[in-house]
């Protein structure tokens, strides 16, 4: 069944693209033309992702791609095109000619408070049943700057974790469980690099510097064909491009951390820069209060940068790239004899993208990138003493070398047409240890990497059948080859909405999707020591379906628009570590006769995940926010955990809210509120103790086995057990000042207003009682109770 | 190393607070815990039953172990019910008591005064020819500062898997040291541990019929003092799933880890908790 219809669905895309101007009910066809060109935002030539581009009289339009490109493929006939954005002046422009025209526009930001600016039947405000896509999000960087967060340090990640679908792992933590999906599931790309471990500070911040964001889209499901390689969501960000007209900065202080920005043309209008940075600066403000002979060191650093280069209308060149690092250790030195010891761990991600634009003829544009990323994860430990020097060095991590290829293809104003490839060479170092022990005369070097190769190729549709009905078939073929084993999965996508009316359209969507590499995690919570491993003969690919069904609704009178989604997604292959094993135990096997030694500390298994999320959002206005609500239910079953039992998931969540509100009171002032509850996170608990003998054999003939216990402890069945709910309010207050040079903003937050003892984990603590009797309770800690913070930021 | 990345890991909880949970902990009654490692090679049998100690419940804590319980064993040749050893706190039986066979089910019952039954049962392995092998891959000549000479050896256990069915195995290897002379006049003696660490290594039969598998010893610098002794012993243990899945739970069971999902020691036994397995065991002694 599923083969029929990948068949039909690829037959149905290679007959589009062989005959793309056909349309049902059309007989005579008119003579067409194309309009084309790049949407720009006015004063910096940022290019600017979905813009809309509209004609009334045709009923039709089309929104810019990725990197601001549109085209138009419309009959012979003078027509007047609408550009608009949410936030921007609307400009139209009228073409009496009938002849295909490259025509870029810049769009002037809008001289009220992002109010809607309507111009006859045309407006700017986002359509949510316009678009077939569903269970996507976009986040602006700007709605991140204004959101109330933790310290004051503006985080993209725990922004996406306040829409529907998305939850948070615990307290603080900047991991993202996406409809039951866990952290590995997400595909997290910047500039189109993967991120593999896209955390700060053991997972309490994540690494993306919102000043350096131009766009941020989450995809949850109905998930089109270009995308793939992760079963839950793809999480997209690109970063500016850099303003080709003049040079501009903006900064921030921060309570831990501060960041500056800087972009500027360096050939006006063909050639500009991005650079931005941020560090923290704990170590720097401990420094006085620590001894010289002994320091802790932590601190944590990102860089952006960026160039790109405008050769002409058709090709534009772009080399980005992100380095980061976190470092946790200490240093301590014996000035008598001249000893030193150094230990501590680090991480971090550095990425590269090479892209180039080529415009073919104005109705094929492609994007090309080459993609370098890697993730490295290091304990180190050296020991410098007269006579004696020790040096151990462990890292694991995984680094990609890709190259991919997208292509859009304007067939028509019914047909366009999204196709491309890419294969990404992998490498895995789950562990290396390189150990040098002169006095012992030891030297070890153990370095075990694994190399693979993932590729894909794809096509798809976007199928505006008539003015109600747009259909968005498609397939995307994918491979793995890995230790002689090459796995081929085909993966059909459809997505489709259905305008019931103007304003309201229903939607549903269906996405097959496979993972062929693996994140082993025990905590679940982002830490730097979760390894990627790679799918293995042994160990297939994880696999997820999901079908979602929708309801869009504009609500133009009150700028709102409000969608409800119904999901249900399963899956395959799944895969977890046993009980009790961990990364330190991924190359000691006991099975010498494996060549994946991991493969002995993990466990298969499957997963259910399944759910309604309904989005109140107001995009424009004085007052902007949104109301969203998550209704979950998300279940695992391994063989060998919990007795085959089936299980909730760690962060399965029954209820959860969350209510974010802008406010812009004048040019001046400005507050912000978050309020969030969430089911509590399902849990384990100790319920007895108990003694075993030990398993040790005796070789003394006394006893058989050594006459000893073990003692041990009787659990709830897992995560049987729920912690209280979770709930909290931030508020945040901003004072703006415009001056001649720019613009500052002093920003004071409160984070847990009414400081709520949310349990970030439990545990049995004991007390002796009256009687001498030791009494046990149920204890909770809570990480972060009502928290002020200030930060400074400005922009020139 | 692993304890130190820990604390780094859960460095940002001192800044954080404690207090009593708002939540109900949550309840159980006790239950029994029954273990018996069952083998045709073993002269005395023992076999353990205790209850379980409610954490959440006052005063649970108390004595766990089970004296005037009624234990049985019951086979192809009937069953017997066994005796209660105060010494150890064990319940036994003799080989002449009765006899545990290879590859045969047995099924130990237990139950306290009064009380429910609970049971496990388990297939003890066939017995089949492993060419159980030690041999001596390396060995170093030391000197003491008295001049005398020592030997330090790395030997190395071998074994063939000609199991049909899945088999674990598993090797221990040991050196006797001379305590003295003892109070009665004779010679006292001990066999220590010659294994540097304590990794579980069980080498799986599953798949692998006819296949050999090794571990090697090192004696290491066990020579010192004068309790040195040419006496090596080396045992292999066959063992059947249970004892695979127990010693490997055993292996595993960590507690101390927050932020991990809590292991669980393996169970076979019905109505409680414990375990019941069986094994075979050979021996191999060098004198060097």
């Amino acid at each position: 069944m599923l083969k029929k219809t990948t068949l039909l669905i690829v037959f149905g895309l290679l007959g589009f693209i062989a005959f793309p101007d056909f349309t049902y009910g059309q007989d005579i066809k008119p003579k067409r033309f194309s309009i084309s060109g790049y949407i720009t935002e006015a004063g910096s030539n940022e290019p600017m992702v979905g813009a809309s581009v509209y004609i009334p009289r045709l009923k039709t339009g089309t929104v810019s791609n990725g990197f601001g490109y549109y085209s138009l493929t419309i009959p012979g006939d003078s027509v007047t095109l609408y550009f608009s954005y949410v936030g921007y002046e609307v400009q139209s422009i009228h073409f009496s000619s009938p002849a295909s025209e490259v025509r870029n526009v810049s769009l002037k930001e809008g001289k009220t408070l992002n109010e809607v600016t309507i111009i006859g039947r045309i407006d700017t405000m986002p359509k949510t049943a316009e678009s077939v896509q569903m269970s996507q999000i976009s986040i602006k960087p700007s709605d991140v700057k204004s959101i109330p967060a933790l310290l004051g340090e503006k985080d993209v990640i725990k922004v996406l974790q306040l829409m529907p679908g998305v939850q948070k792992g615990s307290e603080g933590s900047a991991g993202l469980y996406v409809r039951g999906g866990g952290p590995d599931q997400n595909l997290i790309l910047l500039d189109d690099a993967p991120v593999y471990n896209a955390f700060h500070l053991f997972g309490f911040f994540s690494l993306f510097n919102g000043d350096a964001l131009k766009t941020i889209e989450l995809t949850k499901g109905g998930f089109p064909a270009r995308f793939g390689g992760r079963l839950s969501s793809v999480l997209e960000m690109r970063m500016k491009e850099g303003n080709q007209q003049k040079i501009k900065g903006e900064g921030g202080v921060g309570l831990i951390a501060s960041r500056f920005t800087l972009e500027g043309p360096i050939w006006k209008n063909k050639t500009s820069f991005l650079v931005s940075g941020r560090r923290s600066y704990l170590d720097v403000l401990a420094a006085p209060f620590q001894n010289s002979d002994s320091k802790a060191k932590f601190y944590l650093f990102d860089l952006n940068a960026k160039i790109n280069h405008t050769f002409s209308n058709s090709d534009k060149l772009y080399l980005s790239g992100y380095f980061g690092r976190d470092l946790f250790g200490f240093v301590e030195r014996q000035s008598v004899f001249g000893e030193k010891e150094e230990a501590g761990l680090f991480w971090g991600n550095a990425t590269a993208t090479l892209r180039w634009n080529h415009v073919f003829n104005p109705r094929l544009f492609l994007n090309t990138s080459l993609i370098y990323s890697r993730y490295r994860f290091n304990i180190y430990n050296e020991s410098n003493r007269p006579g004696s020097n020790f040096s151990l060095k462990y890292y694991s991590g995984i680094e990609d070398f890709s190259a991919k290829a997208d292509l859009d293809y304007y067939a028509s104003t019914s047909h366009q047409i999204k196709f491309g490839g890419a294969a990404i060479y992998h490498i895995f170092t789950p562990s290396a240890i390189v150990l040098k022990d002169a006095s012992a005369g030891e030297f070890k070097n153990e370095v075990k990497e694994y190399g693979s190769l993932e590729s894909a190729v794809y096509v798809e549709d976007l199928f505006r059948v008539n003015e109600n009905l747009t259909l968005n078939p498609g397939v995307r073929a994918t491979s793995f080859y890995s230790d002689g084993v090459t796995r081929f999965r085909l993966e059909p996508r459809f997505s489709s909405r259905y305008k019931l009316k103007s304003d309201l359209a229903i939607k549903a969507s269906f996405a097959d999707m496979n993972q062929y590499i693996h994140l082993l995690s025990n905590t679940g919570i982002g830490l730097p020591t979760d390894l990627w491993i790679p799918s293995s003969p042994n160990i297939g690919p994880q696999r997820s379906q999901q079908i979602a069904l929708g309801l869009a609704k504009d609500i133009a009178k009150y700028d709102l628009t409000f969608s409800l989604e119904g999901y249900y997604k399963r899956m395959n292959q799944i895969i977890n570590y046993k009980d009790g094993a961990s990364f330190f135990d991924v190359e000691s096997s006991n099975n010498i006769t494996k060549t994946y030694a991991w493969e002995d500390q993990i466990v298969k298994g499957k997963g259910w995940s399944y759910g309604l999320e309904a989005l109140l959002q107001k995009h424009v206005g004085k007052f902007t926010g949104w109301v969203g609500y998550t209704l979950s239910w998300t279940q695992l079953q391994f063989p060998e955990l919990n007795e085959g039992k089936k299980f909730f998931a760690r962060y399965d969540r029954r209820h959860d809210i969350s209510v974010v509100g802008m406010y812009k009171f004048s040019e001046r002032f400005s507050m912000s509120a978050t309020w969030v509850y969430g089911t509590g996170n399902a849990i384990t608990l100790p319920v007895s103790s108990y003694q075993l003998p030990q398993f040790q054999p005796n070789p003394n003939p006394a006893s058989r086995f050594l006459d000893g216990f073990n003692n041990a402890q009787e659990f709830t069945n897992r995560n049987a057990y729920r912690m209280a709910s979770y709930h909290r309010l931030d508020v945040a207050l901003q004072w703006h000042n415009k001056s001649k040079w720019g613009e500052a903003t002093w920003e004071l937050s409160v984070y847990n207003m009414y400081n709520r003892k949310n349990p970030f984990f439990y545990y049995v603590g004991s007390s002796t009682g009256m009687n001498g009797q030791q009494v046990n309770s149920l204890k909770q800690i809570t990480l972060f109770p009502l928290i002020p913070s200030l930060s400074y930021n400005f922009k020139f | 190393m692993k304890r130190s990345l820990l604390f780094l890991l859960i460095l940002p909880l001192i800044f954080a607070c404690e207090r009593d949970a708002t939540i109900p902990p949550p309840q159980t009654d006790k239950k029994l815990v029954l273990s018996a490692l069952l083998s045709p090679d073993e002269e005395i049998t023992y076999v353990y039953l205790g209850w379980t100690a409610p954490i959440f419940l006052p005063n649970s804590q108390n004595e766990q172990i089970i004296s005037n319980g009624e234990v049985t064993i019951t086979g192809p040749g009937g069953s017997f019910t066994l005796k209660y050893n105060s010494e150890n706190n064990r319940y036994f039986f003799r080989k002449s008591d009765f006899q545990i066979l290879p590859g045969t089910s047995y099924t130990v019952r237990a139950k306290p005064p009064g009380g429910k039954e609970v049971f496990g049962t388990t297939l003890i392995p066939e017995r089949t020819e492993n060419n159980f092998q030690v041999s001596i891959l390396d060995s170093n000549k030391m000197v003491n500062y008295d001049g005398k000479e020592y030997y330090s050896y790395l030997f190395k256990a071998s074994m063939v898997n000609n199991d049909l069915k899945n088999a674990y195995y598993q090797t221990y290897g040991y050196y006797l040291y001379l305590n003295g002379i003892d109070g009665s006049g004779k010679p006292d003696s001990s066999f220590y541990d010659l294994q540097q660490n304590y990794e579980l290594s069980i080498f799986s039969g599953e798949g692998k019929q006819g296949k050999s598998f090794s571990k090697t010893f090192p004696s290491g610098s066990i020579f010192e003092g004068n309790g040195n002794s040419n006496v090596y012993m080396f045992l292999l243990f066959k063992g059947n799933e249970e004892f695979k899945n127990f010693q490997e739970s055993l292996y595993n069971y960590d507690g101390e880890n927050p932020f991990a999902e809590p292991t669980r020691l393996f169970k076979n036994v019905e109505g409680g908790l414990g375990v019941v397995s069986g094994y075979l065991k050979e021996k191999q002694i060098l004198i060097k």
